[in-house]
């Protein structure tokens, strides 16, 4: 009978055959037991958003943004007798004090006194308004301590901040100038002249950045930053690697809110950030 | 004779074998295992297999975090006696251009069993040339630049030798 398949062919065939079987099988094993089964991926991007947002639905902290008021005409009136000696304001709470006669008087918002009735404040002055008339008290004006406001000469209640102010400090929140912050993005160089920082590490691993050294009158200074203060997290994004860091960088040019925790002489504290 | 032949017929083609079925893309995740304990990550990267190792493209480079460069492909050549990593077209992130070079057009490093405390490597880029090897035993790195050109941003990292030509020197 006549072979179909050489023997000696076909054995060595089966031989090959057994081999990759073998060697398929042995890689199986190994890749089971040894080796990895997926790639390391880093986790979604996190961005340094913003914690929140102020949100001015009156306008009892206008000095937050350039506001130009115009003030209906009105009768003159004045609020002679009445001096505005110290003042707090913040987006929730407005309260004034104001001296009558040597007597001084704590008043909240809508709060009358003689008749006037408090409005809202900016930083040093407080709005007052009485038969739909509005009346500015400023704090430390010893001669003229009332004054009103008219629309006939439009008149800027508040100024505006100089473009070349790089950071101003309102209602606890620092407002930034975009273009001091471009300005240390464009020149990373100068970020280093004023202000020295290093990796802060427990037991190995990132946990936040140390503030080693801060240039006096430098703007880090103003923005409220101190030798050893321990920066932890940036928008309540940990900072236990430079994810944070770099996405901030990468959205420096829109973001508008940012919140830096900080560790100071072992209390955490927030200082919050508003970029225009 | 016959028998001998066999034997070093089928270590041959056992050793074939072992390379050209062994699970590439999972030596890769393993590659990427290794790396992460240096806190590097590759990331966003598409896998592809090959028959002597895998090819990887358009991935980004995490260090710490931090994404430090982007790359259009990366091919690892497991010979397993001799190993090659190709990396072409980095463009680092633009927040290290004061202290990394701005592009790398290539960087090959070559691990061969003939010199196996050494790794070499070479790469061509803005800054010019460089060679150098990571010394296994001692756990040092030296990379020289031979043609030095847009080294400015890190030279305060290099060291210049006694031929004039800057170096690099780290401990791991």
């Amino acid at each position: 009978m006549k072979q179909i398949i050489n023997p000696k062919l076909f054995s060595s065939l089966i031989f090959f055959l057994s081999i990759v079987l073998l060697v398929k099988l042995f890689w199986i094993t190994v890749s089971i037991l040894f080796l990895p089964q997926a790639g390391e991926e880093l986790n979604p991007k996190v961005k340094a958003k913003a914690l929140y947002y102020r949100v001015r639905l009156s306008n009892n902290a206008p000095t937050i943004a350039p506001v130009v008021k115009h003030i209906p005409k009105k009768i003159v009136n004045s609020m002679r007798g009445i001096k505005l000696i110290a003042l707090y304001n913040s987006s929730s709470v407005l309260v004034v004090t104001v001296e009558k006669s040597g007597k001084a008087t704590v008043l909240g918002k809508g709060d009358t006194i003689d008749g006037f009735v408090l409005k809202s404040a900016g930083r040093d002055y407080a709005l007052f308004t009485k038969d739909s008339k509005e009346f500015k008290l400023t704090i430390n004006e010893t001669k003229t301590v009332g004054s009103q406001i008219t629309k006939s000469k439009p008149k800027e209640v508040i100024k505006k901040p100089k473009e070349t102010e790089g950071i101003r400090d309102i209602d606890g929140v620092k407002l930034v100038n975009r273009n001091l912050l471009k300005s240390y993005v464009s020149n990373p160089k100068n970020i280093w002249k004023d202000i020295g920082l290093s990796e802060n590490k427990v037991d190995g691993r990132l946990y936040g950045f140390k503030v080693n050294y801060v240039k006096k009158g430098s703007d880090f200074e103003k923005l409220g930053l101190k030798r050893g203060d321990l920066i932890t997290a940036i928008n309540a994004e940990k900072l236990d690697n430079l994810q944070a860091v770099m996405s901030l960088y990468g959205d420096i040019n829109s973001i508008e809110n940012l919140t830096l925790t900080i560790n100071r002489n072992g209390k955490s504290e927030d200082i919050e950030y508003e970029i225009k | 004779m016959q028998m001998v032949k066999r034997i070093i017929g089928g270590f041959f083609l056992l050793v074939i074998l072992l390379w050209l079925l062994s699970p590439k893309q999972e030596l890769y995740y393993l590659l990427e295992k290794e790396l992460k304990k240096s806190d590097i990550i590759i990331s966003n990267e598409t896998i592809k297999d090959t028959w002597y190792g895998v090819k990887i493209s358009d991935a980004d480079i995490y260090i710490k975090g931090a994404k430090m460069a982007q790359l259009s492909q990366l091919e690892l050549n497991i010979f397993f006696l001799y190993n090659r990593l190709t990396i072409k077209n980095i463009i680092t992130n633009k927040a290290f251009h004061n202290d990394a070079p701005k592009s790398i057009e290539e960087i090959d490093i070559i691990y061969s069993i003939l010199d196996p405390l050494h790794i070499k490597l070479d790469s061509i880029g803005s800054f010019g040339e460089a060679n150098g090897e990571v010394n296994i035993k001692d756990r040092t790195i030296t990379i020289g630049f031979p043609i030095a050109k847009e080294i400015k941003p890190f030279r305060k990292f290099l060291k210049k030798d006694s031929t004039g030509e800057w170096k690099y020197e780290t401990n791991y």
